[in-house]
């Protein structure tokens, strides 16, 4: 081997592993920006799971209830009227403080805790007339004050929490009357005004139904017109132009799709505003032509060698489409759509426009009830101002990528476990 | 017919040199020929004995032959021509192999009988033998050039040879009437003159090979007899 | 080695042209197809006979721009006719192709699947007649008698051929067409397919395709050869592999061609 000859090898093997270097810096730097984001979601968002309670003693005293029967019923329970114990529950934390400043105490649970303090009764009626302890929701703030994210070091006026207020935290945290716990309202309570009462229940609900509709109405559809088109259609100019205009719509951005169903299911069919029911046939818009361009091509995948013996056997095109090729390219065709699915999941521009931005505070029911979405609820709450909304929009946010990456893992677990490898 | 050359190189070259071997041992079986014919005529028995030698050589070429086509039966399962080629080059080698066997016996009945025999019965010897050696040139280059005409001319001119050796038996069976005491030498003559008309035979039988060789079909009908 | 045909015509091909759109595929192929043999089709790659063969059960239907012309009578059948019912022609005229192409199904479903779809069994007991029947036949029920309900995909490749081949006989084609059966398979197999084909031949009448020359000579009893969409020659087995009359034949037999 002469001079340049090695010199050349060497030039080539120095351009090689140049180019591996590179591949490796793009690689690491795509899951470097992968940890940042993964490492900011999580650590502010993993507080939204816990929920801090106070503790304190309820006395259920019937006087103050206005009960006058000796043995009430359930429903005598229920009018009972809870202000006042709920009050003194409250006020008995500082039984030093002067009337007129008891708001300072209120304001450290959540404006629920009347409520609280009755829903323990019914719950436990043979707690009439005692003393018990009873947890109360901490007000958001509080909340916050609990998981550090308040500085207790800058002047009283400039906090959302006053110096007495955090003298009495203070107290019941050496007594150990402050609780923190999982946060299991965050994922049975709708969305609330009040941070530390919101939940996502609604939205998720929301999401569950939208995707349900939006599998009903894409999945029939998307699948009839892949067969069609790939199995039966004559290969001419129109069914070209009909190719590429599915390719087009699968490029077209949502939000147009979002005025669409606001133009035509909202204005013309009077559909219901802010429902799951028009939000997932607005995102079949977008999801179809992905499930279609899926379908086609796991129907293409299907070697023409099966279709053959299906033929020569004498099986009309109707029966070899139907016992062997569609059920062959199933796998391929769910995989898709479940990734369509997941892109739908993640939409927001369309549903805002269809009114799925609403604030709702039910859990809807039924695909017709007024929801939100995951992905709304996130942009609902990255509005809001309260401190106590920040770490549940990364917990929303953490709630929604684990949806995805369970519904991506199902893709993949079908395609891998079910989709036939054609040699 | 000419053929191309085969795709495969090797496969025309073991054919080429299957040919090439058939050839070379048709010249071996002529020399042997030669020098047994020779051997009578000029009342040379270094010549006969030459002959007798060379037969291990014929002998040889043979067994090579037989090598190459079961070889290529083998390894190449030719076919058509190719088949036509090698089945014949097979059977051909075979009479040939037999010419030569005969040359060997003429050669060594002559080294028995001696050389004084009646110059008339030599002459009759040489033009019997001289004809079977011609029938044998002509049917070794019929197969050289592919000719079908001369592989049947010598097929139908195997009748002189017949008619030779009858003529000549008689002339031999004469002289030994009248010559009692030449029993011995006129005995191996007999067989000799057989033996020729037997050469005449086999160049038949390889005629025949190359008609079917270049024709893929057989030499019908009888074959003209004396 | 003679078949035992009937020395009847099965099917006769007159004048067939075959055009995939602009371009012509074959040239005027006539043959004679005779009953209960074997008719070998060879040639080199793009020779059409896999086109003149697919055009016995009209599988070039598939392809758009196919356009057959010409007349392929099977007995009295036309089947190069737009009235022909495609469906039952198949039912008559069996394939099998090149790649062993099983059904991803179980052994049983793919034997059972022609029968099921043209309304054969009467009963369970009739289908599993048809399919033990068909699996014997194609000399394969020994080795898979045991596990029918297994997919017939894991099969090896020459059991998987004789599964298809089970599979075309489940229907009792009176015709059986055979593209390059044997390309994919180790000598043993194919000599199972080839034995297999030579039992087949007293009830079926058999037409192959196949590129090995020494197999057409194996199998059939009538060969033709096709060239660039001209069928070259035909004839018997015989003539064409001893001493065929084209010179075209003789130099693609010989391995001459070039």
């Amino acid at each position: 081997m002469n001079e340049a000859k090695r010199k050349l090898l060497n030039k080539r093997y120095r351009a090689e592993a140049n180019f591996k270097l590179f591949g490796q810096i793009a690689i690491g730097l795509a899951l470097l920006f992968l940890a940042v984001f993964m490492y900011k979601i999580f650590s502010k968002g993993y507080t939204a799971f816990q929920k801090t309670w106070i503790v304190t003693e309820v006395h259920y005293d019937k006087e103050l209830m206005l009960i006058e029967t000796d043995n009430p019923s359930l429903e005598d329970l229920e009018n009972a009227d809870y202000y006042d114990i709920a009050y003194k529950a409250m006020t008995r934390l500082d039984p030093s403080l002067p009337e007129e400043d008891d708001r300072q105490l209120i304001q450290m649970v959540a404006f629920t805790y009347e409520q609280e303090v009755k829903n323990h009764l019914l719950k436990n009626p043979s707690l009439l007339g005692k003393i018990v302890p009873i947890r109360l929701t901490a007000s958001d703030d509080l909340d916050q004050v609990h998981k550090g994210n308040y500085p207790r070091d800058i002047p009283e006026e400039d906090r959302r929490v006053n110096d007495y207020q955090l003298k009495i935290y203070d107290m019941l945290n050496e007594r150990g009357d402050i609780l923190s716990k999982f946060n299991l309202s965050f994922f049975t309570n709708p969305d609330s005004r009040e941070a530390e009462l919101a939940g996502i229940a609604s939205s998720f609900m929301g999401t569950v139904f939208s995707i349900l509709v939006c599998l009903a109405f894409s999945f029939p559809i998307a699948v009839l017109a892949a067969i069609y088109l790939e199995e039966f259609a004559p290969k001419n100019k129109f069914t070209d132009f009909i190719e590429v205009n599915i390719n087009n719509l699968a490029a077209v951005p949502s939000i147009v799709f979002g005025l669409l169903g606001l133009g035509v299911l909202l204005a013309v069919f009077n559909l219901p505003r802010s429902t799951p029911l028009v939000g997932g046939i607005t995102l079949s818009l977008m999801t179809l032509p992905t499930i279609i361009i899926a379908a086609r091509a796991s129907l293409k995948a299907v070697p023409p060698s099966i279709r053959e013996a299906a033929l020569a056997m004498g099986a009309s095109n109707m029966q070899t489409t139907m016992h062997h090729t569609v059920p062959l390219s199933m796998p391929g065709t769910l995989s898709g759509t479940i990734i369509g699915l997941a892109q739908a999941l993640g939409e927001t521009a369309p549903l805002i426009l269809i009114g799925m931005v609403a604030f709702v505070n039910t859990i809807p029911g039924t695909p017709v009830d007024p929801a939100a979405s995951l992905p709304v609820q996130i942009y609902i709450w990255s509005e809001s101002a309260e401190r106590g909304f920040v770490e549940k929009v990364s917990a929303c946010i953490m709630v929604l990528l684990g949806f995805l990456i369970l519904m991506n893992l199902a893709a993949q677990i079908i395609r891998h476990k079910f989709e036939r490898k054609w040699n | 017919m000419s053929e191309k050359p085969h795709i495969v190189k090797s496969y025309e070259e073991q054919l080429q040199l299957l040919k090439d071997t058939i050839v070379k041992m048709g010249a071996s079986v002529e020399k042997q020929l030669e020098q047994t014919i020779q051997s009578l005529v000029k009342k040379d028995t270094s010549l006969a004995d030459k002959s007798i030698k060379d037969d291990e050589k014929t002998d040889k070429y043979e067994l090579h032959i037989e090598e190459q086509v079961v070889n290529l039966i083998a390894l190449r399962q030719p076919m058509a021509i190719d088949l036509r080629e090698t089945v014949v080059a097979l059977k051909v080698s075979s009479d040939l192999e037999r010419i030569g066997d005969l040359a060997k016996n003429i050669s060594k009945r002559t080294l028995k009988v001696g050389t004084d025999l009646p110059s008339d019965i030599i002459k009759n010897l040489e033009i019997a033998g001289l004809k079977a050696a011609k029938q044998v040139n002509s049917v070794l280059n019929a197969y050289l050039h592919r000719a079908k005409d001369t592989a049947e001319n010598v097929w139908n001119s195997d009748e002189e040879i017949d008619q030779l050796t009858n003529t000549n038996m008689e002339a031999a069976i004469k002289h030994l009437e009248k010559k009692k005491e030449d029993i011995n030498k006129i005995t191996q003559l007999l067989f000799m003159l057989k033996n020729i008309e037997r050469i005449g035979d086999h160049a038949t039988n390889i005629a025949e090979q190359v008609y079917f060789l270049i024709t893929g079909d057989y030499l019908e009908g009888e074959r003209p007899k004396g | 080695m003679r078949g035992n045909g009937t020395n009847m015509t099965k099917i006769s091909a007159k004048n067939v042209n075959v055009f995939y759109g602009s371009k012509q595929a074959l040239f005027d192929v006539s043959l004679d197809i005779m009953d209960k043999e074997v008719t070998a089709l060879i040639g080199p790659s793009g020779c059409g006979k896999s086109t003149f063969l697919r055009c016995l059960n009209r599988m070039n239907d598939v392809i758009d721009i196919c356009k057959v012309e010409g007349s392929i009578k099977m007995d009295e059948l036309e089947l190069n006719s737009r009235k022909l019912d495609v469906v039952r022609l198949r039912e008559n005229v069996g394939m099998v192709f090149q790649k062993p192409n099983p059904f991803p199904k179980t052994i049983y479903e793919n034997v059972s699947y022609g029968p099921t779809i043209h309304g054969m069994a009467q009963s369970k007991s009739e289908l599993d007649q048809i399919v033990e029947m068909s699996l014997k036949k194609a000399a394969l029920w020994e080795e898979v008698k045991d596990r029918l309900d297994e997919i017939g995909t894991g099969l090896s490749g020459g059991q998987q051929q004789r599964l298809c081949i089970a599979r075309a006989i489940s229907v009792s084609p009176e015709v059986i067409l055979m593209d390059e059966p044997c390309s994919a398979l180790d000598p043993i197999a194919t000599a199972q397919i080839e034995e297999l084909i030579d039992d087949l031949k007293k009830e079926h009448t058999i037409v192959i395709v196949t590129h090995s020359m020494s197999q057409a000579a194996r199998v059939s009893q009538k060969t033709g050869f096709f060239h660039l969409g001209k069928l070259i020659e035909f004839g018997d087995t015989e003539k064409i592999f001893k001493n065929p009359d084209n010179q075209q034949t003789q130099d693609y037999i010989t391995g001459r061609f070039g």
